[in-house]
């Protein structure tokens, strides 16, 4: 993997192999690495003090079938019908931030209401006119 | 036979795992955690105190899922409080009922039902 590290002491260093692929350094200390594939964040530390991307994200079956997939999410309860918590695996430093959301139903009266939100997580509901739609999948992103 | 040879080849295979916990509206929280976080870790820091960690299948499936508000947390099981689950079936009857009593007398009223939809959506 080639490794291009801005030190603090000898300014730019290179280090090249023939991987195709780079990693980017601050002083020692891996930030972001390109690959074939794209940009990758080294943590979700990292990536939490990145701007113009996602902070967490997730795709939620509903009800109490559980959690198709996510990022920066520790856990998703779910409380009562249409009522849910997520949990950020790694906290926020205020509450400040931006929760964009989505529900799948072919209802087109079913909203994804945000109640709460503190730095660890927010708490959701999903409302329709239709009460078998209570329970829809939904999705979200944070950014921040 | 078969049975116990995917039972046997199975064996290491752990069930998915949720934490529930008894809500501060009285029924149970079912925490799913997302594999990020051991799940020892999301039970202390997602959950209260008194929160426990069961296997996936321990909860109620079927017909009683869709019952999920009148769930309780009896002696670390997860139980169908009865009263709780004929409160919602009535409260279904009603709603339906009052939807096509909505709906019948929008009809005498001469609207047809292309036009019903339009109001209601229905």
């Amino acid at each position: 993997m080639s490794i291009l590290n801005a030190t603090t002491t000898s300014g730019v260093v290179l280090t090249g192999d023939t991987t195709g692929n780079l990693t980017i350094q601050s002083a020692g200390t891996n930030v972001a690495t390109f690959t074939s594939g794209g940009l990758t964040y080294a943590d979700a530390t990292t990536q939490s003090s990145a701007s113009g991307v996602a902070k967490a994200w997730g795709k939620n079956n509903g009800g109490a079938s559980g959690i198709v997939s996510s990022y920066n999410v520790s856990s998703i309860t779910y409380n009562s019908t249409g009522n849910y918590t997520v949990a950020f695996t790694n906290a926020f430093s205020d509450a400040n931030y931006a929760v964009m959301s989505g529900a799948f139903v072919s209802s087109a009266s079913l909203a994804l209401r945000i109640n709460s939100q503190s730095t660890t997580g927010f708490t959701c509901e999903t409302l329709s006119n239709t009460s078998s739609d209570n329970n829809a999948g939904w999705a979200f992103s944070v950014f921040r | 036979m078969l049975a116990g040879l995917f039972q046997y080849l199975d064996k290491d295979k752990k069930m998915p795992q949720v934490i529930i916990y008894t809500n501060s509206n009285g029924g149970v929280s079912v925490c799913h955690p997302t594999g990020e976080l051991p799940i020892d870790q999301v039970l202390t820091k997602d959950c209260p105190p008194g929160a426990i960690i069961v296997d996936d299948s321990e909860l109620p499936q079927g017909e009683d899922a869709k019952y999920f508000d009148a769930w309780e947390l009896v002696d670390g099981k997860v139980k169908i409080n009865l009263d709780k689950k004929n409160a919602i079936i009535l409260q279904q009857q009603t709603t339906e009922n009052a939807k096509q009593s909505a709906l019948s007398k929008l009809a005498a009223l001469g609207l047809t039902p292309a036009e019903i939809t339009a109001i209601t959506g229905a």
